[in-house]
């Protein structure tokens, strides 16, 4: 690795060793974003696995720290670009990017659509500037390339939240505060008040922001969290029920609504998922 | 463009460019249109920057006219400042014209930051920049077509607005960049001693792809003659010498530490084999394989005494 990581920002190839030493080092770093374009999936010959992980040749996925191995065993043919949130985050967005929202997706997986050609031209250009021998003006020259990529996603909707101004803001604080409050205040009116604003004005930002109710994207963190910890721990499912401030069977109730999997299928299925992608390639 | 005729001074975006305060378009719009024809072809001040893009298929003479001195900008780029003092010629070039505002471009702190730190671009009053390297062309006119197809259609901010924002800010980089590159050095003895080390690291680079002295001279934005000179102060041999002596150091490695045959270390070498052959001998007076016998001859005999 080189000087350029005091710039919070990486490209890989995805067959690349170098993607597995980066990882085993990061794994724990929960302010790093992974986004993993797709060139070509079409060695990847189990169908399911194709499903659940979205692949197809040509597209861009965002995905949480934990699917990173999955991605790294398959036989893919692409490139991932890994941010920090530093780096996402300079004084300037004005649009929100749906990386700050990412956190609130319980699959791990935030699908942008399939790439077009204005797109892989911006991304030939990121992965040759990359490889730029590093100067001051390299960080905007990647920060530039990789947000336009992300602006000309089919998914996202960057020009209705250029519009909508200090709703945006709310829904931002919002966002902040769940990060914090989730798991103990279900009530909308705790968090309209912390902001300072009624609660259908707040209703009103989260449908603008993100198109989802307050129940929703609650509903998401925890189940996100969830998620985290029945894979990424050994606690058992009643302790991480108890920790989100749910009873045992409301928890399972959550996951069953939400996918018709129980937490135990899940993890079972993570688990494996893994096997799969490190025995089969 | 311009709605009004003005006399000699400063246009104003207002008047002059598109309320989203930027415009792409080629040299012909331009001379075409009634009202800017008026103004163009005498002296004036703009209050915004122009770029110059002269096509590489320009088959007359691109010259501008910046403070009464003409510049030729054929397969070049030209930047002029905002309020200078300029003027077109009458006879038109075949190219692209990039006008924008600070008003447009300084919409963030990075960008800001950009034209107030110390870019050349912002600093001269104009500034000229030959598009000699291949691969910074190809970027330059990609930016560019890429620009060309995002012209704003008013002045909203919108997501495409942000996205030729980014371009054009990658555009002002790459040539801010280029600029850097040719910027001379302060003593003549840095000079040498600096491409020295550039054109060992892009030898390293490039040796398997690229023998020639043109190559690395136009890397490095220098003549072949100049390069020559170079290395024959630091190493008493000529650049074409110092790039056969790279070939040799790698063959003879691969010979005495890999098991490739001959064939193979050819093809590592980017060389024909055949060449490769004549290439060796002639420059250590022995074949390849003689010269890998005569190696292990040698080991042997040392650990038998």
């Amino acid at each position: 690795m080189d000087s350029k990581n005091n710039m919070d920002f990486w490209v890989f190839a995805l067959d690349d060793p170098e993607l597995r030493q980066f990882y085993a080092i990061q794994a724990n770093n929960p302010s790093l974003n992974y986004v993993i374009y797709i060139q070509e999936a079409s060695q990847v010959f189990s169908f399911k696995a194709k499903q659940v992980l979205r692949l197809r040749d040509e597209c861009m996925l965002l995905i949480d720290s934990y699917l990173v191995p999955v991605f790294f065993n398959l036989p893919l043919k692409g490139y991932t670009v890994i941010m920090t949130e530093k780096f996402c985050k300079t004084k300037d967005t004005k649009i929100l990017l749906q990386l700050s929202f990412f956190h609130s997706s319980p699959e791990g997986i935030i699908d942008f659509g399939n790439v077009n050609d204005e797109q892989k031209k911006y991304m030939n250009l990121l992965v040759e500037e990359y490889h730029h021998p590093y100067d001051d003006m390299q960080p905007p020259m990647l920060r530039n390339l990789i947000f336009n990529i992300l602006l000309l996603s089919p998914t996202n909707n960057y020009n209705i939240q250029l519009k909508s101004g200090h709703l945006l803001s709310y829904a931002l604080q919002f966002m902040e505060l769940t990060n914090e409050y989730a798991f103990h205040h279900m009530k909308k009116a705790f968090y309209a008040d912390k902001i300072g604003i009624t609660e259908e004005m707040l209703t009103r930002a989260l449908r603008v922001t993100y198109q989802k109710t307050f129940r929703e994207i609650i509903t998401c963190k925890v189940l996100v969290e969830g998620i985290k910890n029945l894979i990424c721990t050994n606690k058992s499912i009643t302790q991480i029920a108890h920790e989100l401030n749910y009873d045992a069977s409301d928890f399972n109730k959550l996951f069953l609504q939400w996918k018709g999997l129980s937490p135990t299928d899940i993890r079972t299925n993570y688990q494996k998922l893994i096997s799969y992608a490190e025995n089969t390639y | 463009m311009p709605k009004t005729p003005i006399d000699i001074q400063r246009h104003t975006a207002e008047e002059a460019i598109h309320p989203s305060g930027i415009e792409i378009f080629s040299f012909d719009i331009l001379y075409r249109h009634e009202v800017a024809k008026q103004m163009i072809f005498t002296d004036h001040r703009s209050s915004f920057y122009h770029i110059f893009r002269c096509s590489p298929y320009c088959k007359n003479t691109c010259t501008h006219y910046v403070e009464d001195k003409e510049v030729v900008f054929n397969n070049s780029l030209l930047f002029i400042n905002r309020d200078i003092s300029h003027k077109y010629p009458m006879q038109m070039c075949d190219g692209f014209i990039v006008l924008f505002t600070d008003t447009f471009f300084a919409s963030t702190y990075e960008k800001i930051d950009f034209l107030s730190h110390n870019t050349t671009l912002f600093k001269n009053d104009y500034t000229l920049i030959p598009m000699q390297s291949a691969q910074c062309t190809t970027i330059v006119d990609l930016y560019l077509t890429l620009m060309k197809q995002r012209q704003p259609q008013d002045k909203t901010e919108t997501a495409n607005t942000i996205i030729l924002r980014n371009l054009l800010h990658n555009l002002l980089m790459t040539i801010e960049r280029e600029c850097r590159a040719r910027i001379p050095r302060i003593s003549s003895l840095q000079d040498d001693e600096y491409y020295m080390q550039q054109f060992k690291t892009l030898l390293d680079e490039h040796y398997q792809t690229h023998k020639q002295v043109s190559f690395y001279a136009t890397e490095l934005r220098i003549s072949e003659k100049r390069l020559s000179q170079i290395v024959y102060a630091k190493r008493g041999m000529s650049a074409k010498a110092f790039i056969n002596e790279k070939m040799l150091t790698t063959a003879i490695f691969l010979l005495q530490n890999t098991t490739l045959n001959q064939a193979e270390i050819a093809q590592k070498l980017g060389l024909d084999a055949i060449y490769f052959l004549k290439f060796f001998s002639k420059h250590t007076g022995m074949t390849p394989a003689r010269y890998r016998q005569q190696q292990e001859e040698e080991t042997t005999s040392i650990s038998a005494t």
